[in-house]
């Protein structure tokens, strides 16, 4: 056989092989899935509004403001007369992302302080809360994300206070009302 | 013999000659047979789709798609409290005529460990796995926020999946 026959047979059977080997790789497949999963979370629960709602006598709202984060509200009443009261509503939200629940309240008044410490001491004006607690299973605890609460703080002057025995802590009641939320992992 | 009769002879002669070929040409036909033969396998093993089945607590799931050629689908989860997760479905078909089976499986997930607080698992198939031609084969996908605080893992955490499937001939 001469070089050009050589090569002839030796070029169709490079094809050939070249053939045998695309059909054999033809015959399997790599199938990739890619996922990719974040964590977004936010947590956001503050006070939204405080609304001087209900008034008693001839009470005044002074002044009811949210501070810049929401974590924080500051309320001055001014009461005239015994019996007097003011009642705000205060709305507390969770725009975050995670389940929230309330789990302490520390509520302390100024003169309730005096009134443990002197004997026959008498408070002229008290704070009281209702419509939250840390026991319940609905929006009075537990806050979703989107859900809020709405509860009062009535501030009073003590009806049958005798306003001649002033002293000087009677004049002032001084209220700190903190409610801590955690996360709801029951939930 | 005279000449007539040689001459009778050798027509008859020559006629015997013709019908011998005459008849010999018939006892001997070619039959000829044609024939075409072609090969008309195909390999074909895709994915078919990738739907989110099920999600569980406030988890999201942004997208799941499948590619153009069907060697690849891809999909983006967002977890939001701990032990939220979603699971995928993914639907594996062997569309050729060749019998396939599973003959590696490739899980990688770049964040890793026991602390991780997203994970991934899967389901439903496993190495040496046949998909014989026409049949499907079905892969559940499943990613967990782990965590057993929010707050303790940073805001935009991730964790990203590559998982490699791949099929050959089953001989």
């Amino acid at each position: 056989m001469d070089n050009n026959g050589k090569k002839l047979v030796l070029g169709g059977l490079v094809a050939l092989v070249f053939l045998l080997v695309v059909g054999f790789a033809a015959f399997g497949s790599q199938l990739t899935i890619k996922g990719t999963a974040r964590v977004s979370t936010a947590w956001d629960v503050h006070i939204s509004s405080v609304v001087a709602n209900k008034f008693v006598g001839s009470a005044q709202n002074v002044s009811s403001t949210i501070e810049e984060s929401g974590l924080a509200a500051t309320l001055e009443t001014d009461l005239k007369a015994p019996g007097d009261s003011v009642t705000y509503d205060v709305t507390v939200v969770n725009e975050g992302s995670i389940n929230a629940k309330l789990s302490d309240i520390n509520f302390h008044q100024s003169q309730a302080q005096e009134a443990a410490d002197v004997e026959g001491y008498k408070p002229s004006i008290t704070y009281a809360y209702t419509g939250i607690d840390t026991q319940s299973e609905d929006t009075k605890t537990k806050l979703k994300p989107g859900e809020s609460v709405t509860f009062q703080v009535t501030v009073t002057f003590t009806k049958d206070f005798d306003t001649k025995t002033f002293t000087e802590a009677q004049i002032e009641n001084q209220l700190e009302l903190v409610l801590t939320y955690v996360q709801d992992t029951t939930a | 013999m005279n000449k007539k009769g040689k001459k009778i002879l050798i027509a008859g002669l020559f006629i015997f000659m013709l019908i011998l070929f005459t008849a010999y040409g018939v006892f001997n036909a070619n039959l000829n047979i044609d024939g075409t033969a072609s090969i008309s396998s195909k390999w074909d093993i895709h994915i078919r789709s990738i739907i989110a089945d099920n999600i569980i607590g406030n988890a999201k799931s942004l997208s799941a798609s499948v590619g153009d050629s069907g060697l690849s689908a891809t999909f983006e989860a967002n977890l939001i409290s701990p032990k939220d997760s979603i699971t995928y479905k993914v639907i594996i078909i062997n569309d050729g005529t060749i019998d396939a089976k599973l003959s590696d499986i490739n899980f990688y997930q770049s964040q890793s460990g026991d602390n991780a607080a997203i994970k991934y698992s899967y389901s439903g198939v496993d190495i040496n796995d046949k998909l014989a031609s026409g049949n499907t084969a079905e892969l559940q996908i499943t990613v967990t926020f782990t965590g057993d605080s929010a707050e303790e893992v940073d805001d935009d955490f991730e964790n990203q999946l590559k998982l490699i499937l791949s099929y050959v001939q089953d001989k």
